[in-house]
């Protein structure tokens, strides 16, 4: 008797858990028409689009191959043929601006779905064993949250060596432990929720259960860490190029530029200001529109 | 209180066993033998082993850990592989002239942001909140090294009034300063006005109207003190962050502070001096968090007395 | 000088909101006599705290706005004052305390503290000292224990009646002529309520103030009140003296609010409550604001507005009192 009203429990919860799809997809609706009034932020989400278009068809726009060399017209002023001028080597600081984009946005996003990925799982880990599992992992993210960012970003790449793959890797680690924290909490929430409504005879929780109701409760969660990560990454990507510790030249990187172009801050100016620009155009857009995105989904979120 | 603070160093404590471990680690999957690195390509496998024993590096990995964390504590992490000095010599040097720097940047920080944040607060809904507040969007979203870059061409070439290198006169400092801490200026101005509005609306500000107090009193007094617990948070972790930050302003402006010595260590893999100015910045990261967390009990009586306390 | 302490006279204060005006307080008149203690009853949302606030000049502005009416306070218009003569009326001339304790004290500032502040403002000259001993005074003058003790201690430490307590002393700190108090039972236990009421009202005789009590319960009302008047929807509906109305409500919301009060003498099978609720600002109803759940509506009270009129030395704004009402029968 008592396994079938476990049984009939769990079908019940469930079905619950089902029933909530509907939920979800009506608040998904309101979320967006709350986004939708805010004129800032659709301003900024087109801004994003747009520089992904950059970024996805940068061999179409560019004048000329970014790392091109040119001696006969190295550091030029801007002209009609070079609009921003040249670098030092002769190379169009234009097109290197635009292939930045593709380098800054997908290291911004890779390294963000990486710590969402290495978050939910070790955040659902915790959350879901506890006990000891839970304790050491909890002692993870603390070493990992107390670990003065740049320092810890700096010291992989110099063990890992430089290259744009150890920097995915480098900004992943770096920027997990928000994602962790609040899945360990949703998934402690879950479990006790499951653990009432299921057999208390039974002490089983489902796993499963728990994973399917998780996901649509947690995924506006994460989409806004991601979207608010996503302008951080671009940012320690910049600083780590510009430290000579991230993108290698001749591949080029806003930040990298930057650094290229210090030394010559005297008479072109525009060489360094333009990366930074550009920098600043993308961070303002996702942080505005991450802002936006919060306010719609979670205002809870809000800190 | 004391139970807090006791917590507190227990946590931190572990936080730094922590640190030392993941420092140890990261040390031993270097690629590249540290003392081939240290000797060069010239030496023969003799002297690498002799300078491999010196150094304790033959040692089973645990044994080697617990030297390692030994010395830690004594703040004795060997000698550099370039500059054949102590590296906490190095250090020391170097990061009084960061300390320097940072204390600049984080009053300017402190001083600007909790003023504009302020100003904004009161003037919210006019011109001058949506100015200030634009302002600390740009400064937030700016790298730092590029702000410092652009202060450079204004303040440094185009005026020519303040020098855009060094660190031996007084005004040297002025750019770096602004540089690094116009991020966090705009970081605590934008937490000052959400938690001034927020607080304002409180009921124990309409009593002390109801009592007569000045209206500028209650924004000082009775709205500052209350708003200040998440302004404090959050300075207590960026003043963490403004050190690391100084890194890049020390670059730009070749200041030789600790940030530049862990980049030159870095790019020329000086083992020693990288472990130490790791731990050393980790160290110090952390302290400094750790006594922003006991600071927040001087300011909020709930959290000094307990909640045991309340009746 | 007369005998009114303060005369209210067609207040009105109106919320700004987009798309619309709320007449919060739309053309309300009263005095509250030197000494003597006015009640003013209604539902929540029925614009009496918004009365009180008015006359303390602490409105939310921008939306609120005072947009007519006169507050004669000792013979001057408190609403021709200006910003720093009403700083120094407020807390010294005119105290309030108000429904929520438990936030109305500052958390980071202790008790003493917050009351020697209420003093040094107001009583030019006082040393800190002696501001200190006139606090403690207060204190032990609202009954709380160990005076001296709480005089150094912070707001969570305390109970809410106690917290209250405090809230009365400061209040009374400077000898205000007017305290209004504003649902200063409500948030608290019954016990803890009496006790508030029997403290307010045995101050009130030591001091010679006059109060103006806001409460939704007409039974704080009995208690302590020489006077009422009745809100609805941001009017006056009646306005007597408290013997008067406990014994003959005359409009029909003041009779919905006696019978929603639990009488021990009678055996009664459920509470009474009046129907619906307190219409919003969007759909206020064209005539008698309070027509829609009243007992006793005629068609006359859907179209009209009916005027307060004065029957018997009361006033009453209902449609029943008036001629047209007999005219329709």
């Amino acid at each position: 008797m008592k396994i079938f009203r476990f049984f009939t429990k769990q079908k019940e919860f469930e079905q619950e858990v089902l029933s909530s799809d509907i939920e979800y997809s009506s608040y998904y609706k309101d979320s967006f028409k709350r986004l939708k009034k805010n004129k800032v932020a659709m301003f900024c989400a087109v801004v994003i689009v747009l520089l992904i278009l950059i970024a996805i068809f940068a061999p179409l726009i560019c004048p000329y191959d970014p790392t091109h060399q040119d001696y006969a017209a190295i550091l030029s002023p801007p002209s009609a043929k070079h609009l921003l001028g040249t670098d030092e080597y002769g190379r169009d600081i234009l097109s290197r601006i635009i292939y930045g984009t593709r380098i800054s946005l997908s290291i911004g996003v890779v390294a963000q779905i990486l710590a969402s990925i290495i978050g939910v799982a070790l955040g659902a880990i915790a959350g879901y064993f506890g006990g000891i599992v839970d304790t050491i992992i909890s002692r993870i993210m603390e070493v990992f949250a107390a670990f003065p960012d740049l320092i810890f970003a700096m010291a992989i790449m110099t063990f890992m060596g430089k290259g744009v793959l150890n920097l995915f890797v480098a900004l992943g680690l770096l920027t997990w432990v928000r994602t962790a924290r609040l899945i360990r909490g949703s998934v402690m929430q879950l479990k006790e929720k499951e653990y009432v409504e299921a057999s208390k005879a039974s002490g089983a929780t489902s796993f499963r259960i728990i994973m399917k109701h998780l996901f649509p409760n947690s995924l506006s969660t994460i989409i806004v860490l991601v979207t608010l990560g996503i302008p951080n990454a671009i940012m320690y990507e910049a600083s780590l190029s510009f430290l000579g510790l991230g993108v290698q030249p001749p591949a080029p990187s806003w930040g990298n530029m930057i650094s290229a172009a210090q030394p010559y801050i005297s008479y072109r100016s525009l060489y360094s200001v333009m990366p930074g620009v550009a920098i600043m155009i993308t961070v303002i857009a996702f942080n505005i529109f991450g802002d936006g995105l919060r306010d719609a989904l979670d205002p809870k979120l809000r800190t | 209180m004391f139970s807090y603070i006791l917590k507190r160093l227990g946590q931190t404590i572990l936080v730094l066993i922590g640190i030392s471990l993941v420092t140890f680690i990261l040390l031993q999957v270097v690629p590249g033998d540290p003392v081939q690195l240290m000797l060069e390509k010239r030496a023969d496998p003799q002297t690498i082993a002799a300078v491999r024993h010196e150094l304790g590096l033959d040692l089973p990995l645990t044994t080697q850990y617990f030297n390692f964390l030994k010395n830690a504590l004594h703040f004795d992490f060997g000698v550099s592989y370039f500059s054949k000095e102590p590296v906490t010599a190095v250090l020391l040097r170097c990061f009084k002239v960061t300390l320097k720097l940072t204390c600049l940047s984080f009053i300017f920080a402190v001083v600007v942001g909790i003023t504009c944040g302020i100003i904004a607060a009161i003037k919210r809904g006019t011109a001058i909140d949506s100015a200030l507040m634009t302002l600390a969007m740009f400064g937030v979203s700016a790298p730092s090294f590029w702000i410092a870059i652009i202060l450079q061409i204004i303040f440094g070439i185009k005026l020519n009034i303040l020098p855009i290198s060094g660190f031996d006169t007084p005004v040297a400092f002025i750019l770096p300063s602004i540089a690094l801490g116009a991020r966090y200026a705009g970081d605590i101005a934008r937490i000052t006005r959400t938690s001034m509005l927020d607080v304002v609306k409180q009921d124990y500000i309409r009593t002390a109207r109801a009592k007569g107090v000045k209206e500028n009193l209650i924004i000082m007094k009775h709205a500052l003190k209350n708003a200040m617990i998440p302004i404090i948070t959050l300075v207590g972790t960026e003043l963490g962050c403004m050190l690391t930050g100084s890194m890049l302003i020390e670059r730009v402006f070749s200041v030789p502070g600790i940030g530049k010595l862990a980049v030159d260590a870095m790019t020329s893999r000086d083992l020693p001096l990288l472990e130490g100015t790791v731990v050393y910045i980790a160290f110090v990261f952390v302290m400094v968090n750790l006594i922003v967390d006991i600071s927040y009990a001087l300011f909020d009586p709930r959290i000094r007395y307990g909640k045991g306390n309340s009746k | 000088m007369s005998e009114n302490l303060i005369e209210v006279k067609d207040l009105r204060t109106y919320f700004f909101i987009d798309g619309g005006v709320v007449k919060a307080v739309d053309g309300v008149s009263f005095n509250v006599e030197r000494g003597k203690t006015l009640g003013i009853v209604g539902e929540s949302g029925c614009g009496k705290s918004i009365t009180s606030l008015s006359i303390m000049q602490l409105l939310e502005s921008p939306p609120g706005k005072i947009v007519g009416g006169e507050i004669i306070y000792n013979g001057e218009n408190l609403l021709n004052k200006t910003k720093e003569e009403m700083r120094h009326i407020r807390g010294n001339k005119i105290a309030m305390i108000f429904q929520e304790p438990m936030t109305s004290l500052n958390p980071v500032f202790t008790v003493g503290q917050q009351i020697v502040e209420a003093l040094l403002i107001h009583e030019e000259g006082i040393t800190k000292e002696k501001a200190k001993e006139r606090a403690i005074e207060m204190l032990k003058l609202v009954k709380i224990p160990l005076p001296e003790k709480r005089f150094n201690e912070y707001p969570h430490q305390l109970s809410g009646g106690m917290r209250q307590r405090v809230m009365i002393a400061m209040a009374l700190s400077c000898n205000p002529e007017l305290l209004i108090c504003d649902e200063p039972t409500t948030a608290l236990d019954v016990t803890i309520q009496a006790q508030i009421l029997e403290l307010i009202n045995e101050l009130k005789e030591k001091t010679g103030a006059s109060v103006m009590m806001i409460t939704h319960d007409l039974g704080v009302i009995a208690e302590i009140a020489d006077d009422v008047m009745v809100m609805y929807a941001g009017k006056v509906v009646e306005q007597a003296d408290t013997d008067s109305i406990f014994e003959k409500p005359l409009h029909p919301y003041t009779i919905g609010l006696m019978n929603c009060i639990p009488k021990l003498t009678e055996e009664v099978e459920e509470l009474s409550v009046i129907k619906g609720m307190v219409p919003s600002y969007d759909d206020m109803p064209k005539g008698c604001a309070f027509c829609p759940r009243c007992d006793y509506a005629k068609k006359i009270c859907e179209e009209e507005m009916p005027e307060l009129i004065e029957l018997e030395g009361r006033k009453v704004r209902c449609h029943m009192y008036s001629e047209k009402w007999k005219e329709e029968n």
